[in-house]
């Protein structure tokens, strides 16, 4: 499975309980923090942190102390979060 | 600030009072409005299984003044020794006067003894900590520091996004001239952050009104009166994560230590997912990084710390001589850490309040 299934599938978890309509046709620009309240972001984190670390076989720590600040946060949408999960699985592999 | 160190000042006794209501989370459901599905996701993500709430009428004093007798009572200190009261709190008996004082009097504590209340939340045992150990520096034998909080008083009856996680609590600690290692502080306050986590209306800036105790329902999903808190969970979030890990690791470079020097790190008890972030982030073992407080017993504030100590770790600090870094971090906004050595202190385990006190 790709990182960007994963975080489709992940996603597409969290959202059977909050039931956004933005986030059921989601594609690659959704602004998914926008859409997120703190709890809902928290949700994802973990829902990525069990899902990677089903596929790596290593805990890898999602949340990094931009996560939820809205200028910077690498949860903006499905390609940002792609790329910051990328580095953060070649950082762990380092 | 700059880092601040004193020598041969200790704690020697610490103890803490929890309401007497244990409330199951999901004996909750229908008060918050939470379906099953929003309340499993309540659970996964923040753990939240009990609190520990006070009585209708129980204030915060209440709780600190039992965990306060509970010291004279079987710790050898004496009342006659005690030189000045602090009391942390951000729910006080009155508006004035301050509630130490009032405190003072029903302790029993001679009136040579200086009272006074600080108002601060979930950063105010570490900034109380550090006020007590100035106090006894300066010259003072023994100061009593009572931190503690009733949330009720702040926090909406239905506002689902904070009242859940939230528990009553009161901390008695005593801080002494002794023999000791020098302690390590570090304190920091940034106000830009103040309407991330404030009670919006009640002060003299925006006054009581008919309206502003009408609770509504806002954008957040939360029912809560303008007289209640408000946190913005994202900024508070973050916050937490990028402000933590930087404080911990100074102030263990300030006490001239290394992590695996440290026997635990004890932090505000915010929600498991911080600390357990903050813990990944500072590449300490989970087991030095308590984090089920604000799961038994709910949020404590200010009380949070010695909650942990009293609520998890009775045993090791009544038995053992410890290196502890601890860290608070919340309303202001404003966060501390504070590296000391405890040396088989008084620390019984957490008691349940006892209405006939």
């Amino acid at each position: 499975m790709n990182l960007k299934t994963i975080i489709l599938k992940a996603v597409k978890d969290v959202n059977e309980q909050l039931q956004i309509d933005e986030l059921e046709n989601i594609h690659e620009e959704t602004p998914l923090f926008e859409l997120l309240d703190s709890l809902g972001t928290l949700d994802l984190i973990l829902e990525l942190e069990s899902s990677l670390e089903e596929h790596t076989g290593e805990y890898i720590a999602v949340a990094n102390e931009e996560s939820m600040d809205k200028n910077n946060t690498p949860f903006k949408t499905i390609v940002t979060l792609e790329n910051y999960l990328l580095q953060r699985i070649a950082d762990e592999s380092n | 600030m700059s880092q601040i160190s004193f020598a041969n000042i200790a704690i020697t006794a610490m103890a803490t009072t929890v309401g007497n209501n244990i409330i199951e989370l999901e004996d909750e459901k229908e008060r918050f409005g939470f379906d099953d599905d929003s309340f499993s996701r309540l659970q996964r993500s923040i753990g939240l299984k009990t609190r520990y709430i006070a009585d209708e009428g129980v204030c915060a004093s209440d709780l600190c003044v039992q965990s306060a007798e509970n010291i004279f009572a079987n710790s050898g200190i004496k009342k006659e020794e005690i030189e000045a009261l602090l009391f942390v709190t951000q729910s006080p008996d009155y508006k004035a006067p301050s509630t130490a004082i009032i405190m003072q009097n029903r302790l029993g504590l001679p009136t040579s003894c200086g009272a006074f209340d600080i108002n601060l939340g979930c950063s105010g045992f570490i900034y109380g900590l550090f006020t007590a150990f100035s106090y006894v520096n300066s010259g003072m034998k023994k100061v009593l520091l009572c931190v503690g909080d009733v949330n009720s008083y702040f926090s909406g009856e239905r506002d689902k996004i904070f009242t859940p996680l939230m528990g009553d609590a009161g901390s008695a600690i005593i801080i002494e001239k002794k023999d000791a290692p020098r302690s390590f502080f570090s304190l920091y306050s940034d106000g830009s952050g103040y309407k991330h986590l404030i009670v919006p209306a009640g002060g003299a800036r925006t006054p009581s009104t008919p309206e502003t105790l009408i609770p509504k329902e806002r954008e957040d999903g939360g029912i809560r009166r303008d007289e209640d808190l408000f946190m913005d969970g994202k900024e508070v979030f973050n916050f937490a994560i990028k402000t933590v890990p930087p404080l911990i690791k100074e102030i263990v470079e300030f006490a001239g230590k290394e992590n695996d020097e440290i026997d635990y790190f004890v932090l505000h008890q915010a929600n498991p997912y911080i600390l357990k972030t903050i813990a990944s982030r500072l590449k300490v073992e989970k087991e030095k990084v308590p984090l089920e407080t604000g799961q038994i017993y709910g949020n404590q504030n200010a009380a949070s710390i010695p909650g942990t100590i009293n609520g998890f770790l009775s045993d090791e600090f009544s038995s053992k001589k410890l290196t502890i870094a601890i860290a608070g971090f919340g309303i202001g906004l404003s966060w501390g850490g504070a590296v000391i050595q405890t040396d088989n202190i008084y620390a019984p385990k957490t008691e349940l309040y006892k209405k006939e006190l």
